[in-house]
């Protein structure tokens, strides 16, 4: 019995090291080509212009609501006086924080060697471009001299004034914008090979010249690789700290000022793992569908990698629940009256829905992932993520609105509501980066090709030999 | 763009100019003046158009503060040339006075070219303290306000200004029967003198005065014979009972000296004098009822009642034969009071004859009012506590009088000179349709109104600060009214009218208040050449009163028996629900309705804007249905704490009594007396202006001439409906934060550093302590305030004064509903007790600059930062709009542009672009030029009056010249809303100076600073309220108790 | 052989595919060890190792990002710390504005370094692999189109001092390359 147990053990171990391939067996580089260059070079299915369209609509509402912004003021938000911040800096922090699975895939998961990354880098890191440009439209529209905004950018001026260093928007401004061109330059650098293989596959000259010009010329000759990969390292570790940085930067925003339940040390951790949890939640909001529409795409993103995403939204989902018992726990421990007022105040307070949705779908629902089935089924992994979507948005709105709804004078509590253009330039943000990723998904290769080829068995310079 | 004044003046042109475009005459130009003057003033023949207007203007700088002589205006020059006196820039301060009910609010009008832009208290005149209240404050809008009627209408239509002169002139000549005048109540000897002069030229003529509000004087005329008035001395009363009166604010009757006395005898601290104690008896919380040590709950009707057995109470204890006789005749009422509180009251006041002093509402009936001069009769107050001067002004018929001749068909012609009596007399005169029975009604009135509506002519009357006139002040000393410029839009004052009537065929007003001021101060002449004449008439009008002018005292002499006779024509009161008609804090009896700085201030108790509403006491709610905390739910009030009003919608009710029915927004007032309704008076106009269509609702329908102060026997029924309201503070507890600290006298001397103790987290905590040095501030002067919250009643002058000071605009209604309102001062009020008679807590509100002030470090641009002298800066045109400053700042003082508030329609914010820009010219005149109107799109804030202090600092470099400038001292000047405190309240100064008044409070014992434990360092410093409450009092344990019975110690 | 491009264009160099990753790696080391010194590997991804074999050194480029990164620092410090505590110096919430100002000018430090550091990466990486270039000899060769898709290339070029056309060929065909090809310039 012992014995037997020794070799089951031993067997279980090699099906460990041997099971799920990274890509379905018989899936050649060839076949990585063709298939994922098809999706850019074959027609616009029709269902891509009902998407399109619709989102496009929104894009427009965003664009005609931004312009009312502008040309009214402020006040067409229902921002209010102890509310100055309302949806404009939840969504911004919420777009921002969904920008941050892309990033932390295909940055920390390269320096660790997680190789499962590679099917769903691309599409992660394009999510993240778009995500920190909806998410950039808030605290550049949500200022009430927008045509003043340029007075953050340190350049001599006539008032004789300097930017203040101190406050926390100029650190998130930097922090904002590094980080959007950094994983600019991260993913093209990661698209220049693949931009080649457009160009080589391309047969119109429109493609050719487009492409052509995108591929700067890449040859994939050793000499390339060699400084490609150095770069390509040096961009990853480069763009891992920055990731954490910046959502600590954006929780810098509330933990630097003096407000109950902004003021609180544990933000930067505890937004971050939020960030990731919401990135990663948003990942498999767009693979989801994608996987569904490209079929042969589950023969690159497959159930296990989808297991894998799970598995970090369990994680990070717990973080995020520990976050919100010890903000509960120092509140009290605190004995700060103040501090625990808004805490009981965001459970119990007119806002205790806000409050009771972001624990359930922050919290409760991602439990549900400890079970295999729910990792595994797609369409539960969808309804999870989908919570979860919801219970960042909810986890922002509580943090920046209605802890100042309650704030240290009674005399001036007051409650938030959204007017339409609240709502409709939200939606437009969503129609926004709905269109970005319809128009990615048309143009550029959806998976990184060649990261997907170098992790196929054929791709080992020394079959059979030692690693 | 280069400034091209045009040189020399061509015919065409103005000769001064607002704008560009005016200066260039361009036809557009002419189609805008065309829209903004849609009356047509250059059309109402009266000789001046517009550009005469913006000529007299000018012409009005001519008066100057050193001589107060105002050039006769043929030598009026443009202002292309200089005008003497006149500083581009520089304020002209002129002594000038408001006429109000009881006489006079002495005021200084800051000039600034030629246009009055802020109005002051005069502190060299004898019955003022320099301060003024919020309906002063926000008179000057009024002057400006676009709204004002502008062309003279006989039967609707514009006729020519001279059309109506020479109507004038015909009566005057005819001198036809039935003449009859309504006049509003003033005492202005002129106005008096003119009218004995029409009294002999029309033998029958009915003269008749009529106030809404105000005291009603038959029951001191019954009590003490004719031509007397009483005047309280608040400074020597130890114990003070208020019997429905609320004679703290009632500066808009008498003007603020009139309870000046009563605030140096609350501090605690004062040697030699006891500190006083005051009972309050209301249905509603007063200003007055806020400061009480002790309050009592009863309704409006019951307060005779309440009187009556305080009465024999004092009669067991005085054996006063008097009383008791006056007793046996008094109406007797069922009532359940609280017979200990009325012993131990009655106790307290017996205990200080001569020294207490009782006080009745002026529109509780006579009977009441008798009652009450009879208990201090009984106490021996009167020569001491309440002293009798000599009363000049001539009986006036009571509008009663008037209404019986219109009836009897016995009146022609009918003056109605001021007021608003078809909208405002008693419901049961019906006078609006009374007024089409006589034959010819002449309307002059600021507005075209109601009464204008059923008038065969209205003529816009001048503003007091653009016609010359006079008045005695509640005590009698004679005061100038100056104007400060040509009337805006041609109105004509009453005394031209009068003195047209009289045969004067040219009136100037200045000549006629000239004559009355020979007669009063006995010169010989008033010719203009005459020296000394010219010497007295300068020093009058350049201190703003006659020295010396003061009434004649007069012993009071009792009349029992008219008081028992006015007991025994009382009958008892009904039981049932009454309706209380208030004064309304923001529009008075409705004269300032179309105000909207007034209608922007909130309700010092409701914190509701821009609408009445109906009190109701929480008991009375629960039994009539009416949703307290309007959430959809009915909800327990029976707990301050952890209430919302979410969306502030109202219960509509229906209050119906004979047959009337009128509807009100209610809401859950705590500290309301049972089975009582207050509703204030002068809302719920309709068709008269845009700004005020439905804005309130309209309680005169149920008023009677019976009894103006309430109504009985009203049936309350709900209607299912809900009203939107704007309210600017939800929340009514403190929530235990110890924000506003107060203490017992008892305890206060017991632990003199009890303020030390409380407050949350401040009491506990080691002392804040920093991790680096924080840079010192190097500057001489260190400005600071200090807030006394013993004194501070909570009447929002301040804030008004602020809004007028720092041209803070106006969001309107929905505005304010989104909780966007702009006040950079406010009055934060809550309540500690229980919400049946809690206590009402006052706390003035404004930007703390602290030294350590966490909106600064937030700022991306720096554009707040802290000054060299303690301030927190705010510049405007640094401000990009990220709110993220008012979001840091713990006491969310800080205000943002949501819109253009002082560039677009107020209904219009939300058409952007669309909506037309700009605003009124003549409102663009009462803006301070020496404040920025801000844009939208920046924050802004209490400023501390930067402008003032700069102002300041400057003139202490002049006067240094060539020497250190820091060697003199910086000269004395006061923040806006120090200056207007009616109760000293508020004290501004150099924190650093050890001499300064601002420092020594910093240092009382009584001082602290809200949310210490945040070191933010706030130079703003409160000081607790101590209460005096009477040990042996029911209530007395809680009194006193706002932070708790521990103190603080939680 | 065949040629590619222009045959009267200079000779850019002879050209040879390779079935899998495998072969070119081993093709690599023959190459490397006939002691060929100009000639170039393709590949449709980075293959693992291939640096040692062709004996390149280490990329320079981990060097020349920490110059860029010093750079974006120093920059940050001028931009920060010498306006706020010397030129403009103001009072801001009572906070001081000298040295112990530091620790809020640590973000913009870090992500000012960060920024110039992933910038000077980028171009420092097209400068050394010589791009952008948008033709090559190359690419006149018809089969390397493949090498994006899944073909694997070995190529010795003309400037290397041994190379002849014949042999360079032939030693590819030996090594078990197939379509040799005579690439010229254009």
């Amino acid at each position: 019995m012992a014995e037997g147990t020794v070799i089951s053990v031993e067997e279980s171990a090699r099906a460990a090291v041997e099971r799920q391939p990274l890509v379905a067996p018989g899936r050649t580089m060839g076949w990585i080509s063709d298939y994922v260059s098809s999706i850019v070079e074959s027609q616009s299915p029709r269902w891509w212009w009902v998407a399109i369209s619709i989102t496009g609509s929104l894009t427009l509402l965003l664009l005609a609501c931004l312009t009312y912004l502008v040309a009214t003021g402020v006040g067409v938000w229902g921002n209010n006086h102890p509310v100055g911040w309302a949806w404009d800096i939840t969504n911004f922090v919420f777009w921002i924080g969904i920008g941050h699975a892309g990033t932390l895939i295909s940055a920390i998961l390269f320096l660790t060697r997680q190789k499962w990354r590679t099917s769903i880098n691309r599409a992660a890191e394009a999510m993240t471009l778009f995500a920190v440009i909806c998410a950039a439209i808030y605290p550049t529209m949500h200022v009430g001299r927008v045509w003043m905004s340029w007075f953050l950018i340190p350049v001599p001026n006539a008032n004789g004034i300097w930017q203040n260093f101190r406050s926390p928007l100029m650190w998130d401004g930097f922090a904002v914008l590094t980080y959007f061109l950094v994983s600019v330059l991260f993913w093209y650098t990661g698209l220049i090979p693949d931009l080649a293989t457009l160009r080589d596959r391309a047969t119109t000259k429109v493609r050719k010249f487009f492409y052509g010009i995108l591929a700067l010329g890449w040859r994939g000759g050793n000499r390339q690789w060699r400084h490609y990969e150095m770069a390509y390292l040096l961009l990853a570790g480069l763009s891992t700290p920055l990731v954490l940085s910046v959502h600590s930067v954006v929780s810098f925003d509330f933990a630097a000022s003096v407000i109950p339940g902004w003021h609180t040390t544990i933000f930067p951790p505890y937004f971050v793992a939020g960030a990731i949890f919401g990135g990663f939640a948003m990942v498999l909001t767009i693979l989801i569908p994608a996987r569904a529409v490209y079929r042969p795409l589950g023969d690159l993103i497959t159930v296990s990698h989808i297991d894998k995403m799970c598995k970090v939204l369990l994680f990070t989902g717990s973080i995020v629940g520990y976050a919100y018992l010890m903000e509960m726990f120092m509140a009290w421990y605190s004995g700060n009256p103040f501090e625990r007022a808004t805490f009981w105040y965001r459970v119990t307070g007119p806002y205790w829905w806000a409050y009771a949705l972001m624990i359930l779908c922050n919290v409760a629902m991602p439990q549900l992932l400890w079970f295999r089935f729910f990792r595994t089924h797609v369409i539960w992994v969808f309804v999870i993520a989908m919570f979860a979507n919801v219970g960042m948005w909810f986890e922002r709105f509580v943090i920046v609105a209605t802890s100042l709804t309650r704030d240290f004078l009674p005399s001036s509590w007051g409650m938030f509501h959204p007017t339409w253009v609240d709502i409709a330039t939200f939606a437009g943000t969503l129609g926004l980066f709905g269109t970005l990723f319809l128009l990615f998904i048309r143009f550029l290769p959806m998976v990184c090709m060649f990261e997907v080829k170098a992790v196929l068995p054929s791709a080992n310079p020394n079959p059979g030999g030692k690693h | 763009m280069k400034r091209k004044l045009p040189h020399p003046p061509r015919e065409n042109h103005p000769a001064l100019w607002r704008s560009f475009a005016e200066l260039e005459n361009t036809p557009e130009f002419a189609h805008v003046i065309e829209r903004e003057f849609p009356g047509g003033t250059a059309r109402n023949g009266s000789g001046l158009t517009k550009r005469d207007f913006v000529k007299l203007m000018g012409a009005s700088v001519a008066l100057t503060a050193l001589t107060g002589c105002r050039r006769p205006e043929a030598q009026l020059v443009p202002f292309t040339k200089g005008v003497e006196w006149s500083v581009p820039g520089k304020f002209l301060y002129y002594a000038t006075a408001m006429p109000i009910r009881g006489g006079a609010m002495p005021l200084v009008a800051s000039t600034v070219d030629g246009r009055p832009t802020k109005l002051e208290g005069n502190p060299l005149h004898p019955a003022s303290n320099g301060a003024t209240d919020a309906f002063a404050q926000a008179s000057v809008l009024d002057l400006y306000d676009p709204h004002r009627s502008r062309a003279v209408k006989r039967g609707g239509r514009d006729v020519l200004a001279g059309e109506f002169e020479a109507y004038l002139a015909q009566i005057s000549e005819k001198r036809p029967d039935g003449l009859a005048f309504l006049v509003e109540r003033k005492n202005s000897p002129t106005r008096d003198r003119l009218r004995g002069e029409l009294e002999q030229r029309f033998p029958g003529l009915i003269w008749s005065e009529y106030e809404p509000l105000g005291d009603d004087r038959e029951a001191v005329t019954a009590a003490f014979g004719p031509g007397v008035r009483l005047v309280p001395k608040f400074e020597r009363a130890d114990v003070i009972l208020a019997l429905d009166s609320d004679f703290l604010s009632s500066a808009s009757e008498y003007g603020p000296a009139y309870a000046a006395g009563f605030y140096p005898r609350r501090n605690p601290d004062q040697l030699g004098a006891p500190m006083n104690r005051l009972y309050v008896v209301e249905n509603h919380f007063t200003c007055t009822g806020g400061m009480a040590d002790h309050r009592y709950r009863c309704k409006a009707s019951l307060v005779g009642e309440f009187a009556r057995r305080l009465a024999t109470r004092i009669v067991d204890l005085t054996n006063h034969s008097g009383l008791a006789t006056l007793l046996g005749a008094a109406p007797q009422t069922k009532a359940d009071f609280d017979e200990k509180w009325i012993a131990e009251c009655a106790a307290d006041l017996a205990r200080n004859p001569g020294r207490s002093l009782v006080l009745a509402g002026g529109q509780q009936p006579a009977w009441v009012q008798g009652l009450v001069f009879s208990i201090n009769e009984a106490l021996g107050n009167h020569g001491m506590t309440i002293l009798g001067v000599a009363d000049e002004a001539p009986p006036a018929a009571p509008l009663g009088r008037l209404v019986e001749a219109i009836r009897g068909g016995a009146v022609k012609t009918l003056f109605i000179l001021g007021g608003n009596p078809a909208y405002n007399a008693p419901a049961n005169f019906a006078l609006r349709d009374l007024l089409t029975r006589v034959p010819e009604v002449v309307r002059v009135g600021l507005f075209e109104d109601e009464t204008s509506a059923v008038s065969e002519w209205h003529v816009p009357a001048a503003h007091y600060l653009e016609a010359w006139g006079d008045a005695r002040t509640f005590e009698g000393t004679y005061t100038a009214i100056q104007p400060m410029l040509m009337p805006l839009w041609g109105g004509v004052s009453e005394l031209e009218v009068l003195a047209r009537l009289g045969g004067n065929a040219q009136p100037s007003g200045l000549e006629l208040v000239q004559q009355t001021y020979r007669i009063l101060s006995g010169a010989a002449s008033t010719d203009p050449k005459d020296a000394v004449f010219l010497q007295g008439w300068s020093e009058f009008l350049r201190n703003g009163f006659l020295p010396g002018s003061q009434a004649t005292a007069k012993d009071l002499a009792f009349r029992a028996t008219e008081v028992v006779r006015l007991a025994e024509a009382a009958a008892p009161v009904e039981a049932g629900i009454e309706l209380v008609f208030l004064q309304s804090s923001s529009v008075d009896d409705g004269r300032y309705a179309n105000n909207s700085w007034l209608q922007e201030t909130p309700d010092f108790e409701t914190k509701v804007t821009w609408d009445n509403v109906a009190l109701v006491s929480p008991a009375t709610a629960e039994r009539l249905g009416i949703r307290a905390n309007n959430f959809g739910l009915l909800q327990k009030v029976t707990a301050l704490n952890h209430e919302v009003d979410f969306d502030m919608v109202a219960d509509l009710i229906t209050l119906n009594a004979g047959g009337v029915a009128i509807e009100a927004a209610a809401i859950v007032a705590p500290g309301h007396a049972d089975d009582s309704i207050s509703l204030a008076l002068g809302y719920g106009r309709k068709g008269v202006s845009a700004l005020f269509e439905n804005v309130g609702f309209d309680a005169y329908p149920l008023r009677t001439s019976e009894s103006p102060r309430f109504r009985t026997a009203i049936s309350v029924s709900g209607t299912g409906r809900t009203y939107p309201l704007a309210r600017t503070q939800e929340h009514k507890s403190m929530e235990g934060r110890d924000l506003f600290r107060e203490a017992t006298r008892e305890r206060y001397k017991k632990n003199p550093k009890f303020v030390q103790s409380m407050g949350l987290v401040d009491a506990h905590n080691p002392p804040t302590t920093s991790l680096y040095e924080h840079p010192r501030l190097t500057a001489p002067e260190q400005w600071g305030m200090a807030i006394d919250l013993n004194t501070c009643i909570g009447c929002s002058a301040c804030a008004v004064a602020c809004q007028a000071e720092n041209n803070v605009p106006v969001v309107g209604k929905a505005e304010v509903r989104r909780n966007r309102d702009m006040a950079w001062m406010r009055i934060d009020r809550y309540f500690a007790g229980s919400p049946e008679n809690p206590e009402m807590l006052a706390q003035a509100m404004l930007c703390q600059h602290c030294e350590n002030a966490p909106c600064e470090s937030v700022c991306p641009v720096n554009a707040t930062v802290h000054s060299e002298e303690g301030l927190n800066l705010m510049a405007y045109n640094r401000c990009i709009g990220t709110r993220y400053c008012a979001n840091n700042c713990p006491w969310k003082v800080r205000r943002f542009n949501y819109f253009d508030y002082n560039q677009r329609p107020l209904e219009e914010l939300y058409w952007g672009p669309l909506a037309p820009k700009g605003m009124a010219d003549s409102l663009k005149m009462v803006k301070n030029p020496n404040v920025t109107v801000r844009m939208r799109g920046v924050m802004e804030k209490c400023t501390f009056c930067i402008q003032r202090i700069e102002e300041a600092k400057i003139s202490r470099m002049v006067q240094a010249g060539p020497r250190n400038k820091y060697d003199v001292p910086v000269p004395k000047f006061q923040t806006a809303c120090q200056q207007a405190c009616p109760s000293d309240a508020i004290v501004f100064g150099n924190i650093a100076d050890p001499k300064d008044r601002v420092t020594r409070l910093r240092q009382s014992d009584r001082g602290y600073v809200t949310l210490k434990y945040l070191n933010t360092q706030p130079r703003v410093t409160y000081l607790a309220r101590i209460k005096n409450p009477n040990p042996a009092m029911p209530d007395a344990a809680m009194v006193g108790m706002a932070n708790g019975p521990a103190g603080g110690h939680h | 052989m065949e040629n590619a491009g222009n045959p009267s264009a200079p000779l850019y160099g002879v050209g040879a595919e390779f079935a899998t990753a495998a072969d070119l790696t081993r093709a690599a080391r023959e190459i490397r060890g006939a002691g060929y010194e100009s000639f170039d590997v393709f590949s449709p991804f980075p293959i693992h190792g291939m640096d040692k074999i062709v004996g390149a050194r280490r990329s320079p480029l981990g060097r020349i990002v920490f110059i860029g990164g010093l750079t974006g620092f120093l920059t940050a410090v001028a931009v920060q710390y010498l306006p706020s505590a010397v030129i403009y110096p103001l009072i801001v919430h009572g906070k001081p504005t000298g040295f112990f100002a530091i620790p809020a000018y640590f973000p913009i430090l870090f992500e000012t370094t960060v920024l110039f550091s992933a910038f000077t990466a980028f171009v420092g990486l097209l400068m050394m692999i010589g791009l952008p270039r948008f033709n090559h000899p190359l690419f006149n060769w018809e089969r390397f189109k493949g090498v994006s898709g899944e073909g694997f290339f070995a190529v010795i070029e003309s400037r290397d001092p041994r190379f002849s056309t014949e042999e360079a060929g032939r030693f590819l065909e030996s090594l078990g390359g197939s379509n040799v090809t005579v690439i010229h310039e254009d």
